[in-house]
């Protein structure tokens, strides 16, 4: 099975440890992911204008094209972009012709389309291999999903379940772990307003951190690395400001894919996450 | 009856109501700043914001209140209400709209625009009023207080520079040369420096080679 492979702007700094993983994981699996040559920011959720928006997606996505495979884009908010990129050229003839009289690189010919890796490695490759490569099955730990916004809403654009979705639900499964029931999987981490809104963000994210902690879960795994830095690179700084003690690690859901599948842990990265993740190691390892 | 008819003196009072320094949409259109005044509303304004990508459906919306009931600033922060600002919309309440705080604390968690019956999609509609909002502020005619746009407008600056993200130039644009803020980059310093000791953050920015295009995209599409 092979792939074009979109790893955005943050798998080279803050999400370093989901692209080692993603890409540890997918060798394992038997899927190729072939990085595209030269990509560029998808504009994240700041590119107020949307046809600015469209043409970053695109240019990548035509990049994409030309070798005709699927795009598979590990971060939830460049998914969005390139879907819904897609979803303006197909809705509206005349976005397709603006873009080309911005620059005749900008065509995008509907032959292939962009994947969020967590649809890919659910709905591609299946549960059943992810069974099957389960080496070392997490039945000691207690695993709770946050899926945050994008991987299920907008419905129209997202591929999961816009109320309860479910595909990292079918992983932690396979995977053999335990799974207390947890209910902001899909709520919203506020993110996006970080900088100017720090604290409606470290509220939102907070109630999110505190129902897993209550849930009794081991982990949160996610699939999107705005999600990971709020709830992994922010959680000292929400114990700080509401006095509460939290210490729960934070991993993206190839990390625990790959510890299932025996992966050495400093090939996930797992050392990159923020909130320590050892006694979960040793707790998956038994010691 | 004698009391009722005491309500409705008190209620056509416009004379108590202070509307000068009016800047959020904090109440109801109607009980903030009393009846609406037609002749200072604008009623192109909504044609305005349809005419802008993601505006387009404005007009479907019968009010229900469903995207305020399903949005978690809401939770939050109870003034923050997506209904009113489509109702505000479409009153041609265009400056009252357009120089609140509350248009840009969306955090685009789409909930509004899956669940709207109408298709109204709040998320898409609030960014066709940002759009709006930042060429009319271009334009001398409104005045944003949020930081919001000027974040967005950072953020985009990196990309139109180096095709790519690159977070430290983004903190220094925000913090330092837009804000002058050094409480807030001492704020980032320990999670800064976590994610340095961890080989998180790059130090140099890496430009793609295909920056035409990237030009090409900031200079003819900003324009429109």
């Amino acid at each position: 099975m092979r792939f074009t492979y979109y790893p955005g702007c943050s798998a080279h700094a803050s999400a370093k440890e989901y692209d080692m993983s993603a890409r540890a994981v997918c060798e394992k699996l038997g899927v190729e992911l072939i990085e595209i040559d030269d990509w560029n920011c998808c504009g994240a959720l700041e590119a107020e204008n949307p046809l600015v928006s469209v043409a970053l997606s695109v240019r990548n996505l035509a990049i994409a094209e030309e070798s005709g495979l699927d795009l598979a884009i590990p971060c939830s908010a460049c998914y969005f972009n390139a879907a819904k990129a897609v979803k303006y050229l197909r809705e509206d003839e005349s976005v397709q012709k603006k873009l080309l009289e911005v620059d005749h690189s900008l065509r995008f010919n509907d032959t292939i389309a962009p994947r969020h890796l967590l649809d890919v490695i659910v709905n591609e490759v299946g549960v059943e291999e992810i069974r099957r490569n389960t080496t070392r099955p997490l039945s000691r730990i207690k695993v709770v999903p946050y899926y945050g916004c994008l991987i299920g809403r907008p419905s129209d654009i997202a591929f999961d379940d816009p109320d309860n979705p479910r595909s990292m639900d079918l992983l932690i499964e396979a995977v053999g772990a335990e799974q207390p029931s947890f209910s902001h999987k899909a709520k919203c981490c506020g993110g996006a307003l970080i900088m100017t809104n720090f604290d409606y963000s470290m509220e939102m994210s907070r109630k999110i951190l505190e129902d897993a902690k209550g849930a009794g879960a081991d982990c949160i795994i996610v699939g999107c690395p705005v999600c990971h830095l709020m709830l992994d690179g922010r959680q000292s700084d929400i114990e700080a400001k509401y006095e509460i003690e939290l210490k729960i690690p934070v991993l993206y859901f190839t990390q625990l894919l790959g510890l299932a599948f025996g992966i050495e842990p400093g090939k996930l990265g797992l050392n990159k996450n923020i909130v320590s993740t050892n006694n979960l190691v040793s707790m998956i390892k038994g010691a | 009856m004698g009391s009722s008819e005491k309500d409705v003196t008190t209620v056509i009072d416009v004379t108590k109501f202070d509307t000068s320094d009016y800047k959020s949409v904090r109440k109801s259109p109607r009980s903030a700043t009393g009846p609406i005044k037609a002749w200072e509303t604008d009623p192109n304004f909504k044609y305005e914001v349809q005419k802008q990508p993601g505006g387009k459906d404005l007009l479907y919306c019968y009010q229900c209140s469903t995207c305020t009931l399903s949005c978690p600033i809401r939770e939050i922060n109870p003034d923050f209400n997506p209904r009113k600002i489509i109702e505000m919309a479409v009153l041609g309440m265009k400056k009252e709209i357009l120089e609140s705080e509350e248009i840009w604390i969306c955090a685009s968690c789409q909930a509004c625009y899956e669940r709207c019956p109408q298709n109204v999609k709040f998320s898409e509609v609030i960014g066709a009023i940002k759009q709006v909002a930042m060429k009319e502020a271009q334009k001398g005619n409104i005045e944003i207080t949020s930081k919001k746009p000027g974040f967005d407008g950072s953020f985009m600056s990196m990309i139109e520079r180096f095709g790519r993200m690159y977070e430290p130039g983004l903190l220094m644009d925000f913090l330092l040369l837009k804000n002058k803020d050094l409480n807030g980059l001492f704020g980032y310093m320990p999670l800064g420096i976590n994610m340095f000791k961890k080989g998180k953050i790059a130090f140099f920015p890496s430009k793609i080679k295909g920056m035409d295009c990237i030009k090409n995209i900031f200079e003819k599409l900003e324009e429109v």
